[in-house]
């Protein structure tokens, strides 16, 4: 509700400059289809459910091919479980943008200087205690081959300190030009877990070299289209 | 219409010098370093500091409501822990560490003995989510705190849209702690020409100023860096310090360096609580030093200090107790409304 007063606001208050109301949506996929939380899939003959998937966007910039022009920075949480989050208004440039590049991530500056609201408030669950750091993303979910408890896998992928710094730059780019001023950017879910075995990977809780290796995997799995 | 208007901008504006009021400079002390925290991005005002003490002492934030910050970070004992060793958390559950003391925390680049916590504002984040401190969640806390009317009225004071949000609640309880600046002792009185130290005391700060300076800095008492001062490792609980954090084997055993203010009152000593009496302490400068392969250079051959000595830098460190910080009512247990 808050976010769309924000929004006429902005509409308005921009309506008479080089600016323009814009939606960026992210559509998350599971087997080419919108992805359902904690519905049943078959991933390479075995069951799979995905109960939460939580990513940060921020530091979006519109382009044509490597020219980019940057968008007010804010920081985004999608989150699965809040539909609102997928659709996010963004004023941006004038035009009819083919590239876009973003952080999938909170950025270092912001990673250590203080606590922040909104959608940075560490009431939304993707701030850990007992080191400090944002979760730049979290999918959690069940499998009957993951030996964890309750067969339970959860990936909180983060960490802004060298050398584990898992912030991933995101430049996608589409081969039709969008002239609705809404862009979808889908994300191939089990694309991303065919690359790793929930046999023996199935728990990441802090910042190592594998949450840097799945943050680039999860990156390489979004996809900018029509 | 007119007057009314009037009357309307008078009251407004009378609003905007209060609300100006209330919001005050952090007081630094002259010979005090500037400050690491950054204060434009949580302004200082009364009001603030006031309800994050409240919630200091509130044991509404934790899953039982059994305790509070303040049962492991009392105000008498300079706000560390004292009963044990190792801080007692929920359920009776003891944690591996020993609760430091909260002082002059504005000057702290990092947060606990290995610096996991890398800014004041996120550190209570620690304690409310640890399964064996207060073993809740900030949503649940955010949650719990709007259905009390205090709270919300207090929230509402401060905040005009009425939410209780995480971000607040955090920094509320940041600038709570960060009015406990400790800078009364006797040593601070000399520094403001206001005493002079004894003989005694003048021979241990020279000792002090040889062997101790480097690393427990004045007028802070600490340079807030790590490092290992050779303590034998505790093998019930094999802590290797700031490595659990970076992972760099030049960080094994590492610890933040500890401020020396109010040691009277914040004993037991080191990480673990491994020393009862500033005698031990400086028994293990003298001669419990052991050695490996990141001790610091400094101390590799051991401080060796004569019994004179030892009495003479104790009493020198007792200098650095601030009674009246200890006993200030402002930082102490709210009185109820
Ligand atoms: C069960 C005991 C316990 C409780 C309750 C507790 N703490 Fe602590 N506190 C500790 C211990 C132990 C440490 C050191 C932890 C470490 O180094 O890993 C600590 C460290 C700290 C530090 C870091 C100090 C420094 O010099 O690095 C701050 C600040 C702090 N606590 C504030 C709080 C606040 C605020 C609360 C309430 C929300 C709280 N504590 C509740 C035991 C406790
Ligand atoms: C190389 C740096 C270094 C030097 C030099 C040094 N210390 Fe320390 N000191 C430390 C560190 C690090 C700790 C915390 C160690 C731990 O708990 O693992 C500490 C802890 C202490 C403590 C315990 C404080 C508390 O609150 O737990 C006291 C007291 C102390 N030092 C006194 C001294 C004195 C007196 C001297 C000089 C004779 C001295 N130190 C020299 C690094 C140093």
């Amino acid at each position: 509700m808050k976010k769309v007063a924000i929004f006429c606001c902005l509409l308005f208050s921009i309506s008479f400059s080089n600016l323009q109301a814009q939606v960026l949506k992210f559509d998350l996929q599971f087997q080419g289809k919108s992805l359902e939380l904690d519905k049943e899939y078959i991933l390479n003959g075995n069951p799979i459910t995905i109960s939460k998937c939580k990513f940060y966007i921020s530091n979006i910039q519109f382009g044509h091919g490597r020219k980019f022009q940057a968008v007010k920075k804010m920081y985004h949480l999608i989150d699965l479980e809040k539909p609102a989050s997928l659709s996010t208004p963004i004023i941006g440039p004038k035009g009819y943008w083919v590239s876009f590049l973003f952080d999938l991530g909170v950025d270092s500056i912001r990673s250590v200087s203080g606590v922040y609201g909104n959608d940075l408030d560490p009431t939304n669950g993707m701030y850990w205690a007992w080191q400090s750091g944002y979760i730049n993303t979290k999918i959690e979910g069940y499998t009957p081959i993951c030996p964890a408890r309750k067969n339970k896998f959860q990936f909180h992928l983060g960490g802004y300190a060298y050398p584990n710094n898992s912030l991933q730059k995101v430049n996608i780019e589409s081969t039709t030009l969008n002239k609705k001023g809404q862009y979808v950017i889908t994300i191939a879910l089990d694309k991303f877990f065919e690359s790793i075995d929930l046999s023996k990977e199935y728990e990441i809780m802090s910042p190592s070299k594998r949450a840097v290796a799945l943050s680039k995997t999860f990156s390489s799995v979004f996809q900018y289209e029509k | 219409m007119k007057n009314r208007r009037i009357l309307v901008g008078i009251v407004f504006g009378a609003l905007v010098v209060l609300s100006a009021f209330n919001t005050v400079k952090f007081a630094k002390p002259k010979y005090f370093p500037e400050p690491v925290y950054n204060f434009t991005l949580n302004p200082i005002s009364l009001d603030k500091i006031e309800l994050g003490r409240k919630l200091f002492y509130d044991p509404i934030l934790s899953k039982d409501s059994s305790i509070s910050c303040a049962s492991c970070h009392s105000p008498f004992n300079a706000f560390a822990h004292t009963d044990h060793d190792l801080s007692h958390g929920i359920h009776d559950s003891i944690g591996t560490r020993n609760a430091p003391s909260l002082v002059n925390l504005a000057w702290q680049k990092s947060f606990m003995w290995d610096g996991a916590i890398n800014h004041l504002d996120v550190q209570a984040l620690a304690p409310i989510s640890h399964p064996g401190e207060m073993a809740d969640d900030i949503k649940n806390v955010a949650h719990k705190l709007s259905r009390h009317q205090v709270y919300t009225k207090a929230f509402s004071n401060i905040y005009t849209d009425n939410k209780i949000t995480g971000e607040r609640i955090l920094k509320v309880m940041a600038q709570f702690q960060l009015s406990l600046v400790s800078s009364n002792s006797k040593y601070d009185s000399v520094r403001r020409r206001q005493s002079s130290f004894s003989n005694q005391e003048l021979h241990g700060y020279a000792l002090f100023a040889t062997h101790c300076n480097t690393c427990h800095v004045e007028p802070l008492f600490s340079s807030y860096e790590f490092a290992n001062n050779g303590l034998a490792i505790d093998p019930t609980l094999n802590d290797y310090g700031r490595y659990k954090v970076t992972k760099k084997s030049s960080d094994s055993l590492l610890f933040k360096i500890p401020t020396l203010r109010n040691l009277k009152y914040s004993y037991p000593y080191m990480h673990d609580g491994r020393f009862d009496k500033l005698r031990d302490v400086l028994n293990h400068y003298d001669h419990g030093i052991v050695t490996s392969e990141t001790i610091s250079p400094i101390l590799k051959e051991g401080i060796s200090l004569s019994s004179k000595q030892k009495t003479d830098l104790i009493a020198f460190l007792l200098t650095l107790n601030d009674k009246e910080f200890v006993f200030n009512k402002k930082h102490s247990f709210p009185s109820i409304r």
